[in-house]
């Protein structure tokens, strides 16, 4: 176990590595000079000068790197061009109203997701089954932000059941924080529940046929606890898979679902980055969103390594 | 279900009788279709999307860019079939013109990734030493961004076009052809066959192409229809962001986040395009799905 710990973590870290040399790289790809980039070219030459000293851009790639990255452990991401506040901060003060929105529509997700694959599964090639999956491609191929359009259109606009966007903090105002988040965690979730729901339900599958589920029923346990007690916990491994991996979905969806919900997240942070070209922002905002990204994934893995003892000794 | 000796794999048509294993390997196909209903069904709303995007000057009842001022924000009609956005432009047409874009960027974008990520994935599966381990290490590097979240990266260098949406894509997915390939690759490449052209003097080049390559084909196949679906939801969603074609192209993503500002005087404007996405993308799912049934061994029998 501890050798299998020590080996997904050594990757985890060459993996942030790597991606951390994108994201600095982010700025130097661009063609021309960043500072003119970043600040129009109506820059006098003297101030111009003065940027290029006071970001380090006149010392060697390799040392500007290693900078940055000291920088970025000590939680320094640098300075907004726009704001001029610091970025680290920017990004700190939306964290929980993105983490509200990510647990919210996962919640949901699972909730749905679950109990239909499971369902799909147990009576699989009913017309329950055709209904559920039929129902989870669809909402596979539905746009979240589209979802997020028309739950706005339909639930705000005519019947005036939820607010129509923008963010409370839960801290200020529980109730009308939560009337806020439902709008914006269904759109998100229930793409989510779908692809939930398809794992759930194939694993499920699968370990149905297993023999032990057959022992289980042959030695006369009731059908509630062969499922619930034997069947399910294999079932959710690699649906726990699957939940990892979607939060890259779930992080990249908020960006868009934010944007529509005008939900000051972090992903809305981004979309206003990118508008104003706001470079370390951008650097910040997606730094972030993958060191979460690996960071969720590197945990699955660990309990899954946990709940599986057979992991372990590939 | 469908059994084994129904499905000729394009992988095992000898060249012995071309012509012959042609005929029946396409007969073997019509049977797969018409067994498999969903797939059909995805593959006539893939047909009729492309039909729309290569006819639109033909069927588009509008010019997609004209401005009809007298009528502006008009809700369905005779003249203007799903009604007319904020500038009186035809809905149907922009929706109907849109669908260029949406092929153009998910196809060129999955091509991208498919012309990189496959060799990639062969030549780490094919080696299997340092050289794998460089490639696929690199590759967990891009898996390990969010997908959107990279694309949009990628596009705050190289700057919203409608070309950058295609590369941006494209390099969002060539893990997944790389990952895709390797398996097979890895596979194939210690089996005797290749023991064998390696015995007769055939160099590693020749036996990737010409040995290990073909056989897959029909994973990469199923890869590219599911990928398909989701590069045409992520072009939406760029172009939603105003990331991927500059106004006043129509496209899809685009012409919601317009329709969002007067959505409650004009619905039609915020729900057809959406419908228009959600069908295309669903057809190529329904299209991957029932290839995967039908080419891809561990489903064949499920």
């Amino acid at each position: 176990m501890a050798r299998y710990v020590v080996h997904r973590l050594i990757q985890a870290v060459g993996v942030v590595l790597l991606v951390s040399i994108f994201v600095f790289a982010l700025i130097r790809l661009i063609p021309g000079n960043p500072v003119t980039i970043m600040l129009g070219e109506n820059l006098s030459p003297d101030v111009e000068r003065e940027l290029v000293r006071k970001w380090g851009l006149d010392r060697p790639v390799y040392e500007q790197y290693v900078t940055w990255l000291v920088n970025l452990f000590r939680g320094d991401f640098g300075q907004s061009i726009r704001t001029h506040e610091p970025v680290a901060q920017l990004i700190a003060t939306r964290i929980p109203a993105t983490s509200m929105l990510a647990v919210g529509a996962m919640i949901i997700a699972i909730c749905v997701g679950l109990p239909a694959g499971m369902v799909a599964a147990y009576k699989a090639n009913s017309g329950l089954d055709y209904a559920a999956m039929l129902t989870a491609l669809v909402g596979l191929c539905i746009p979240s932000f589209w979802l997020g359009l028309l739950l706005m259109l339909l639930f705000s606009l005519k019947l005036h059941w939820f607010p129509v966007s923008g963010y409370v903090s839960p801290l200020d105002d529980p109730g009308a924080s939560l009337r806020h988040l439902v709008l914006p965690a269904l759109a998100l979730g229930v793409g989510l529940s779908a692809s939930i729901s398809r794992m759930t339900r194939s694993a499920m599958l699968d370990v149905l046929r297993q023999d032990y589920v057959r022992t289980a029923r042959a030695k006369g346990l009731s059908e509630a606890r062969t499922i619930f007690g034997h069947a399910l916990r294999n079932a959710m491994l690699p649906t726990i898979t699957v939940i990892g991996l979607q939060l890259g979905f779930l992080l990249g969806g908020s960006v868009v679902v934010e944007e529509v919900f005008s939900y000051p997240g972090i992903g809305q942070l981004l979309v206003f980055g990118i508008s104003n070209r706001d470079y370390p922002l951008i650097q910040g905002v997606v730094m972030v969103f993958t060191l979460t990204f690996v960071l969720v994934n590197l945990l699955v893995d660990l309990s899954y390594a946990y709940l599986d003892p057979r992991i372990k000794y590939q | 279900m469908i059994s084994r000796d129904e499905k000729v794999d394009v992988a095992t048509v000898g060249p012995l009788n071309r012509t012959a294993a042609r005929q029946s390997w396409l007969r073997g196909q019509l049977r797969l279709w018409r067994r498999n209903k969903m797939a059909t069904m995805g593959l006539l709303i893939v047909l009729a999307v492309i039909a729309m995007a290569l006819l639109a000057p033909v069927i588009a009842p509008h010019d997609p860019y004209e401005r009809d001022i007298r009528n502006r924000i008009a809700p369905p009609s005779r003249t203007h079939l799903l009604g007319t956005d904020n500038l009186g432009r035809d809905t149907l047409s922009r929706i109907i013109y849109g669908a260029r874009i949406s092929l153009l960027v998910g196809g060129v974008a999955v091509g991208i990734a498919t012309l990189v990520g496959v060799p990639l994935g062969l030549l780490a599966g094919y080696n299997a030493r340092r050289l794998d381990t460089a490639i696929m290490r690199f590759m967990d590097a891009v898996i390990a961004f969010p997908e959107i979240v990279l694309a949009i990266a990628i596009l705050a260098i190289l700057g919203p076009s409608v070309l950058n949406a295609m590369i941006a894509i494209g390099i969002v997915y060539i893990p997944v052809f790389a990952r895709t390939a390797r398996a097979p690759g890895l596979a194939e490449s210690r089996k005797e066959y290749v023991e064998a052209a390696r015995a007769v003097g055939a160099s590693n080049a020749r036996i990737l192409l010409r040995h290990v390559a073909p056989n897959t084909l029909s994973i990469i196949i199923v890869r590219i229809t599911t990928s398909l679906s989701y590069a045409i939801l992520a072009e939406a969603a760029l172009s939603f962001l105003g990331l991927s074609a500059p106004p006043p192209t129509p496209t899809w993503g685009r012409m919601l986040n317009e329709g969002r500002g007067f959505m409650e005087l004009a619905p039609w404007v915020a729900v057809f395009p959406g419908i228009a996405i959600a069908i295309t993308v669903l057809g190529f799912n329904l299209l991957g799905d029932g290839l995967r049934d039908a080419l891809d061994p561990r489903y064949r029998n499920s």
